[in-house]
């Protein structure tokens, strides 16, 4: 029988995939893309462990992704203008090239 | 009636705050003196309404004892060895706070009245008659407050505005130096006061002086602390009314306006002193040493400072030592005891008419000089009396008083004085006091004399345009004039009248019934002829005194004297030696071990924060590691239990 | 916290709540009612999503990237099919896989010029990521395995009204302020774009 235990396994897997990729990949968009990785990881938790709170908590658990994904939504259409106009200005969307705030 | 009484130290501030906020603002008008006037002219009404109730209540034997109007001001639990804090604002209706509260709102009106004129032309007109007005309050705040620290506010706030008003014209390096001077000499005896106030409260548990004077002090203030307590208040008067040793302070005070001088320096604020120690004589009478104390310091502040008077060119400063020298016969008829209290509060208010009448009579006379380098200058003067008609007429009879002719008002207030003195006289000690003080009133004599005979009698010094000064000025001269010819018959002997206004004290400080004193009064009469006729001798027809300096004696003296005794030379050396050596030790240990302390913490911060600038990389990628990995590690801490070092599965 | 969970749960049965305790389960994948996920299917979704994940953080081609990802929002509709939430699956169709996935990969395409597959893809992090990841990996699932174990089965006859009624009464708040967040996201991102062009 397939629980929550399983599903939360899947969830912190794909999580941290998205965290190596968020910390190591060089390209902007890459590190985009492995946020909504973590995005999903997080989604896929509210909606299992809902069965394993379901007494108190069910509707929640499945409610909340619906704001997690509007959020993710937000957070993505942010982010590439923010590198599309980093790529503008210094023709790079390496991360590791834009360390202007450097002490 | 009685309870509007805190309206009267509120008119004044009313008239303060008015100028300073809104009628200073209106250049040129005199709208700031007219509120002052009126509002100080109210003051003195409600004051002198105050005053005859009182007078009708004590008259008719229905006044039981002070009126107290009091509200809590602080109140804490006891702390350690300290009694519980129970502080009050409140004030005190006796015939003591009284009548000095008459005496300074109607001494301050006529002096505002005259400084309409004399400070016509001044561009600081509006902020002189704040500052006034602000002196007004504070004063009558320390006359009527019911208490030794409400007293101590009222206190700092006079000296307060006789900083600000003696450095009036701060422009002049020596005013500023004298303002100076005289607020940190002041001081110098505030701090005796403020340890004074502080141990009697330790003590005693109260500061209220109605409730004081009630208890039997003996049971309380044990051992040193029966004469140091009131010693160490004592203190505060002797800087306030410029005592012995800290009289160094007034002399130089009169860089002020004349109008601060004859109100602040001459007839209320140095007067202060002796109403402190008039006020809490409950302290003093309980203590023999500090009575005699009290008396010596008197007694030869008189003396003293009269010799200084005499030798002086300038007309102020030869005023304000006559007044230290007036002020320490006050402080000795109270030293004297129970004896010589109603004495003292009588010379006082004598003293504070005909000794402001005489500062603005010389502020009068100064004013046609004003472009001289120092209109007080007595070089400068001379056959006066022609041109200035009533400022002479004013100041000879102020000066008749001071002197103490027969029948002006000085005459019977220091005769009171003399022969309670005279009376008290039962150690060898006091008869040295006793000796002075007759000493002291003929040098009294003489040195006004001098000063009448320099300024407005002998050869004109062709000062063409000398003239009478306007209306303003000598409307006020005249008024005090009154008072100064017939202030004296309040006192008149066998019928005083001021000794039956005190009369509810004679139940707390025992007087002893002594008749018409012929014999001093003789002795004052005599004193005072004989002065007057060594004025005369010597300056009166021509300044005949130069062959008087040939005696090597009397250049002694005379050089001392001109030297001030070298008094201020010894406060120099000791601001040079201790204070400013021992400032220098602390100046060096401040820069070089607790600065240099302060700066490695600086330092040390610095140097941190170079090193730790390494680590703002600005990737973003970076931070994210650290974030995670500490938290792997904190979550691994967490998890083995505190054994961080066993990786548990 | 009990009193929390309490309120929560006030908050959150509303609507009329059903309880079938004794029900019975039919395995499959997908359909309407109390079923569940068979643990074949459920591994495979698992190995396509974690596969492709890794290939998303991995592979060379950035473009190739993109397209992995779309895979992995594909697997994790599949598991919000099996966690009976047809509305959640769908809308992660919608947006994830369509409207996300498509931003995406024209971000992609206008930086082209700024990658080459033959420049390196990781950073000085990339190996010293790996056992910091992996020791996260170790700690999230060993905590996941303290969890008591729980069958997945429907609770909710009709689950998209619940979700709806709860969206538009206990999170009325937060759906409009989401509202919000989207449209100043959009101004955002305007302003952002637009000022790059003027400098």
């Amino acid at each position: 029988m397939i629980g929550v235990v399983h599903y939360v396994i899947l969830s912190a897997l794909l999580f941290v995939i998205g965290l190596y990729g968020a910390m190591t990949r060089k390209n902007g968009i890459s590190v985009l893309m492995s946020v909504e990785l973590m995005f999903n990881a997080a989604n896929i938790n509210f909606v299992a462990l809902s069965y394993r709170f379901r007494d108190v908590a069910f509707l929640a658990g499945q409610a909340f992704p619906l704001f997690v994904i509007a959020i993710a939504a937000a957070e993505v259409t942010v982010g590439l203008a923010i590198v599309l106009s980093l790529y503008r200005s210094s023709n790079t969307v390496n991360l590791d090239e834009a360390n202007q705030l450097r002490g | 009636m009685f309870e509007w009484v805190f309206l009267v130290p509120l008119f004044p501030l009313v008239a303060f705050l008015i100028i300073v906020f809104v009628a200073r603002h209106f250049k040129g008008s005199k709208i700031s003196a007219g509120i002052s006037i009126g509002l100080n002219t109210l003051s003195f009404l409600l004051a002198f309404s105050i005053f005859v109730s009182l007078m009708h209540a004590v008259g008719h034997q229905v006044y039981t004892g002070p009126l107290e109007y009091s509200r809590p001001w602080i109140d804490l639990p006891g702390i350690g060895g300290f009694p519980p804090l129970h502080l009050e604002v409140g004030v005190l209706i006796d015939p003591l706070s009284t009548i000095l509260a008459v005496m300074v709102t109607l001494i301050s009106t006529l002096i505002m009245i005259y400084s309409v004129g004399y400070m016509a032309k001044d561009p600081g007109f509006s902020m002189f008659f704040s500052f006034l007005s602000l002196f007004a309050s504070a004063m009558l705040l320390l006359i009527f407050s019911n208490n030794f620290l409400l007293t101590f506010v009222g206190w700092e706030l006079v000296g307060l505005c006789s900083y600000l008003l003696i450095g009036f014209w701060y422009k002049k390096p020596s005013a500023a130096r004298a303002a100076i001077k005289a607020f940190v000499v002041t001081r110098t005896g505030d701090i005796g006061f403020l340890i004074g106030i502080v141990i009697l409260y330790w003590a005693v548990g109260s500061l209220n002086y109605v409730e004081l004077s009630k208890m039997d002090l003996h049971s309380h203030l044990l051992g040193w602390m029966s004469w140091g307590v009131p010693l160490l208040i004592f203190c505060g008067a002797v800087g306030k009314s410029a005592q012995f040793p800290l009289h160094v302070w007034l002399p130089d005070a009169m860089e002020g306006p004349t109008p601060v001088s004859a109100l602040i320096h001459a007839a209320t604020m140095v007067a202060a002193g002796v109403y402190l120690v008039a006020r809490s004589y409950f302290l003093f009478i309980q203590s023999p040493e500090a009575l005699l104390t009290v008396a010596w310091i008197g007694g030869f502040t008189a003396l003293l400072a009269a010799t200084m008077a005499i030798v002086q060119w300038d007309s102020k400063r030869s005023l304000a030592y006559s007044t230290i020298s007036q002020l320490g016969y006050m402080m000795l008829s109270l030293g004297m005891g129970s004896i010589g209290f109603v004495a003292a509060i009588f010379h006082l208010l004598t003293h504070a008419f005909f000794k402001a009448l005489l500062f603005l009579g010389a502020g009068s006379v100064s004013h046609p000089f004003h472009d001289k380098e120092n209109p007080f200058d007595m070089h400068h003067y001379g056959g006066l009396s022609k041109k200035m008609p009533y400022t002479y007429m004013t100041f000879l009879i102020a000066t008749l008083a001071i002197t103490g002719c027969p029948l002006f008002a000085g005459f019977f207030s220091k005769d009171e004085i003399l022969s309670a003195v005279f009376h008290a006289i039962n150690t060898p000690s006091h008869l040295i006091l006793w000796g002075m003080a007759i000493f002291t009133a003929f040098l009294t004599s003489a040195y006004m004399f001098r000063l009448l005979f320099l300024t407005f009698l002998g050869k004109e010094k062709r000062e063409e345009h000398a003239h009478e000064s306007p209306l303003t000025m000598t409307a006020p001269l005249m008024a005090l004039a009154l008072f100064a010819l017939v202030g004296g018959w309040f006192g008149w002997p066998g019928h005083s009248w001021i000794e039956g206004f005190f009369e509810p004290y004679r139940a707390l400080y025992p007087i002893a019934e002594h008749g018409v004193d012929w014999f001093g009064m003789g002795i004052g009469a005599t004193v005072f002829f004989l002065g007057l006729g060594t004025a005369w001798v010597l300056y009166g027809q021509g300044l005949r005194y130069a062959s008087l300096m040939e005696i090597p004696v009397v250049k002694t003296f005379h050089h001392l004297c001109i030297r001030k005794w070298y008094l201020d030379d010894f406060w120099n050396f000791v601001l040079q030696v201790l204070v400013y050596r021992l400032s220098g030790i602390m100046s060096w240990v401040d820069a070089n071990l607790v600065d240099a302390l302060v700066r490695m913490v600086g330092n040390f911060t610095g140097w941190l924060g170079q090193v730790l600038r390494g680590a703002q990389t600005g990737l973003v990628q970076q931070y994210l590691f650290v974030i995670f990995s500490s938290l792997v590690i904190i979550l691994l801490i967490l998890n083995s239990g505190g054994h961080w070092w066993i990786v548990k599965p | 916290m009990n009193k929390m969970l309490i309120l929560m749960n006030i908050l959150l049965t509303l609507p009329k709540r059903v309880n079938r305790q004794n029900q019975e389960y039919r395995f499959g994948f997908g359909g309407i009612s109390e079923r569940m996920i068979h643990p074949f299917v459920f591994y495979v979704l698992a190995t396509l999503i974690v596969g492709f994940a890794l290939l998303v953080v991995t592979v060379r081609n950035i473009f190739h990237s993109g397209l992995c990802l779309i895979g992995t929002f594909l697997g994790v509709a599949g598991i919000y099919v099996s966690l009976h939430n047809y509305f959640l699956a769908a809308t992660q169709l919608l947006i994830y896989s369509g409207a996300i996935a498509v931003l995406i990969l024209f971000g992609i395409m206008m930086t082209q010029r700024s990658w080459s597959l033959t420049s390196r893809t990781h950073n000085s992090l990339w190996l010293i990521g790996i056992p910091v990841s992996a020791m996260m990996a170790f700690l999230m699932i060993r905590s996941a395995l303290t969890l008591p174990d729980s069958p997945i089965k429907t609770v909710w006859e009709n689950l998209l009204q619940a979700i709806g009624s709860v969206l538009m009464q206990v999170y009325v708040l937060p759906f409009e302020i989401i509202s919000v967040v989207l449209l100043v996201a959009l101004i955002g991102a305007m302003a952002l774009g637009k000022e790059s062009e003027e400098a």
